[in-house]
């Protein structure tokens, strides 16, 4: 009896659970219908968000395209190989952006029917400048390169000369209004080799003087005075006398330890020259396309690092040349053991994120200041080494190669490259947006870039640059007097550049 | 037609020979030739051949650079050496002289530097030695309450001798402790019984028995210093100061690979190996004459 009881109970359960199945099932079917309708009656319609005229426009353009790559009616996928390189870490993006620009390209393909997919493979590097680009050389000239790779501007020449690289101004025109007429219009000059544009501007920085603000307060300077210095250099009040002079003092007086007043890069490096151009000196003659070295400017250039030396004034150190970046300068600096820093603006990113140092103590601790003049009422200096992107003569699918480049240039994958490492800008719709303008560290180093010169496009740039360092090394370790170091820094020339330079005397 | 005796041992011996003489002209003729035909050409990245004669070898000797390098060169061969020469003994006397297994302990410890990875080790010796106050010798000086010394900066050649010797003495400590240990006994016993001392057992026994493993050696080890870069350029890289440790070698390497930009002057660099290969076959002929090495590849008179 029981159990009948129960199949009765169990059977009209099981009803109820098949009514309440089934109307749950209508009600879902209504709500998708329901949703559907309201979608389509809410939805835009594509060609609310793209006007249909610039919906044909953008098929019309990348219909060359579609025939390049014999559109076939099962979609293909085209790797591009792309190398970029750092050293630091935080520039990642320039690898990353070149990914997310590929995924945004493959948005579009389907979009306007092109049947590929684009995948962008290679690798970001962390090694030396030098390494990559013997790697990068060699690879190109083998002609195993890769499709797109990332470059200082100053490559331009060599992989110009060496016909490793196409020249792009076609494309730039076909693309102009996707991106190309928002970058920053000086850019172009750094990247153009004998008439033609060989490469699109990835980032561009200004190397500052930073000088550190706790230190000169203890050498008796008032915030005010303090605060003012990049104005005095500004208005060519303060020179690169009065930095050595400042500097002295502050070692005289114990405020920093002998040798810790000045301090510059370890290696060989794009920095080298601004002080010669400080002092009014020229690198490229333009009429003969040759180097210059005015040696009576380079007499006054090593004339200021010999009194800089451990022989004089004790300002820059002995051992400077013998250290590390990573191992032993960002350190020091961070550690606030160093008056004067001849830096890159970049150096605050890797502060912040690699050398543990906070952002509110990098407002309290330093400041920054371009190069000041070598003469009182002269101009002050920096130099700025725009990166760029190019593209390999071996490269099977130059058009897609060079779209992903224009969709990485873009306004907020690039600001996001710009705040995370600390560069500047390349394109004007940057200056305005809101990723890049809430830093207050790339606002406040805006500026410089219009007292920035360039390093000259020459093939035997690297000769030049490599030499400079090398007799400033002479003079900080007591080798040489200024005059021991011309003598020597124009027979190093002579016989590594041969004619490739103009020796003025 | 059937081959002559005389004919047919000929052939065998030519068949013997090929082997041998197709690595060493494959492997050590043609690139020595090839290195010779390069520094007769301005050979940079792009790898064209534009013959210039001997243009390379007139930039080279009036190069400013060229004092320093060579006075380099001289310093880091005949000091490591030295030092290679000199520990080695002084691990081998004394690795032979202790307990058996001690001394092959001492041995095994020395093999350590060797079996590093090369870049570790100099990372390591850049450590201990860091002119700056972090580093190892220098954070126990500093608290010990004394001043912190510039080591890689004042005692330069030291450091390399150390960083080099280290590894070089466990080969020449290996190869002169086996040497020593094949000296029969007896002679050694039969000193000790005349009442020979210590000393006079190594001067009058021991180093005249081994002479021709260290004639070996100095020969073997100045030929690979002259053309020994590495460890020089993982720690000091031609530096401190204006080409104060630049053997000639390693100016070839930073010619050929280590400028900025990457110069890659492979004909400029070609011009200072073969320079480099001219002295090493003078140095060998040299060697085999002054320490009559031939002497020590005839067949013993008698067994």
């Amino acid at each position: 009896m029981r159990f009948i009881l129960m199949r009765a109970t169990m059977r009209k359960r099981g009803h109820v659970d098949k009514m309440a199945a089934l109307l749950l099932a209508a009600l879902l079917v209504a709500g998708l219908v329901a949703g559907y309708l309201i979608h389509w009656a809410t939805a835009p319609s594509p060609a609310d968000v793209v006007p249909k005229s610039e919906y044909d426009k953008l098929l019309k353009e990348l219909e060359d395209l579609k025939k390049q790559v014999g559109a076939g009616p099962a979609p293909v996928e085209i790797v591009i190989t792309a190398w970029t390189q750092g050293p630091e870490r935080e520039s990642v993006r320039r690898q990353t952006n070149l990914v997310d620009a590929a995924n945004r390209l493959n948005q579009l393909f389907k979009v306007v029917g092109v049947p590929v997919t684009v995948k962008v493979e290679g690798e970001f590097s962390t090694a030396s400048w030098t390494d990559y680009r013997k790697k990068l050389y060699l690879a190109l000239e083998g002609g195993t390169g890769p499709c797109i790779f990332l470059s200082a501007h100053i490559d331009a020449a060599t992989l110009a000369e060496n016909g490793w690289i196409i020249p792009l101004d076609d494309y730039i025109e076909k693309y102009w209004n996707w991106t190309y007429y928002d970058v920053i219009s000086g850019l172009w000059s750094s990247v153009t080799y004998k008439g033609k544009i060989w490469g699109i501007p990835q980032d561009t920085e200004a190397r500052p003087i930073y000088y550190n603000k706790l230190l000169l307060k203890r050498l008796g300077w008032t915030d005010e005075m303090i605060n003012d210095l990049p104005n005095k250099v500004l208005r060519g009040e303060f020179t690169l006398y009065d930095l050595l002079r400042v500097a002295k003092e502050a070692v005289d007086k114990g405020v920093v330890e002998p040798g810790y007043g000045i301090w510059h890069r370890p290696n060989a490096g794009p920095d080298w020259p601004i002080i010669y151009l400080a002092f009014g000196g020229e690198l490229y003659d333009p009429a003969t396309g040759k180097l210059v070295a005015d040696m009576k400017v380079w007499k006054k250039y090593f004339d200021w690092f010999y009194e800089a030396s451990m022989a004089r004034s004790r300002v820059i150190s002995d051992k400077l040349t013998a250290l590390d970046f990573s191992r032993d300068i960002h350190p020091t600096v961070v550690a606030g053991k160093v008056l004067f820093w001849m830096g890159g603006i970049w150096h605050k990113g890797q502060w912040v994120s690699s050398f543990g140092l906070s952002e509110e103590r990098f407002w309290e601790m330093f400041g920054f200041m371009l190069y000041p003049p070598g003469e009182k009422g002269g101009k002050p200096v920096t130099l700025s080494q725009p990166m760029a992107y190019y593209i390999s003569k071996t490269c099977k699918h130059p058009e897609i190669a060079f779209l992903i480049i224009t969709l990485a240039t873009d306004s907020y994958l690039n600001s996001l490259h710009a705040v995370e490492s600390a560069h500047l800008a390349i394109l004007y719709s940057q200056l305005s947006d809101p990723t890049y303008t809430k830093d207050g560290f790339l606002a406040a180093t805006g500026y410089m870039v219009e007292y920035a010169k360039y390093q000259p496009l020459h093939p035997k740039w690297g000769e030049y640059q490599t030499a400079i360092f090398e007799v400033v090394k002479g003079i900080e370790t007591g080798a040489f007097t200024a005059d021991k170091a011309l003598e020597t820094f124009r027979e190093l020339l002579r016989t590594r550049l041969g004619d490739s330079v103009i020796i003025r005397e | 037609m059937k081959l002559s005796r005389e004919a047919s041992k000929k052939v065998l011996v030519l068949v013997m020979l090929l082997p041998a003489a197709a690595t060493i002209t494959l492997f050590l003729a043609f690139p020595a030739a090839l290195t010779v035909l390069i520094s007769l050409t301005e050979l940079d990245y792009r790898f064209q051949w534009i013959w210039c004669g001997v243009g390379n070898y007139a930039k080279l000797f009036n190069s400013p650079v060229l004092q320093f390098i060579v006075k380099a060169t001289a310093i880091y061969v005949a000091g490591t050496l030295a030092f290679n020469t000199l520990m080695g003994l002084v691990i081998a006397l004394v690795s032979t002289r202790v307990h058996e297994g001690l001394g092959t302990f001492i041995r095994a410890i020395w093999l350590l530097p060797r079996v590093l990875p090369s870049v570790v080790w100099a990372l390591l010796m850049m450590w201990i030695f860091s002119p700056l106050e972090h580093g190892f010798l220098n954070s126990l000086i500093v608290k010990a309450g004394g001043k912190p010394i510039p080591w890689t900066f004042l005692y330069h050649w030291p450091f390399l001798f150390i960083v080099n010797g280290f590894i070089g003495s466990s080969l020449s400590g290996i190869v002169f402790s086996s040497a020593i240990k094949s000296i029969p006994q007896d002679y050694i016993i039969a000193a000790r019984v005349d009442g020979a001392s210590s000393f006079t057992i190594v001067r009058k026994i021991i180093l005249p028995m081994i002479k021709w493993h260290i004639a070996f050696f100095v020969a073997y080890n100045t030929l690979s210093l002259i053309a020994s870069f590495e460890y020089i350029l993982l720690t000091l890289n031609g530096g401190p100061g204006f080409y104060s440790t630049e053997v000639m070698i390693l100016h070839a390497y930073h010619l050929a690979f280590g400028q900025y930009m990457v110069a890659m002057d492979f004909g400029y660099a070609a011009t200072i190996v073969t320079i480099l290969l001219v002295i090493g076959l003078v140095l060998s002929i040299a060697y085999w004459r002054v320490f009559r090495l031939r002497r020590l590849m005839i067949e013993p008179k008698l067994e």
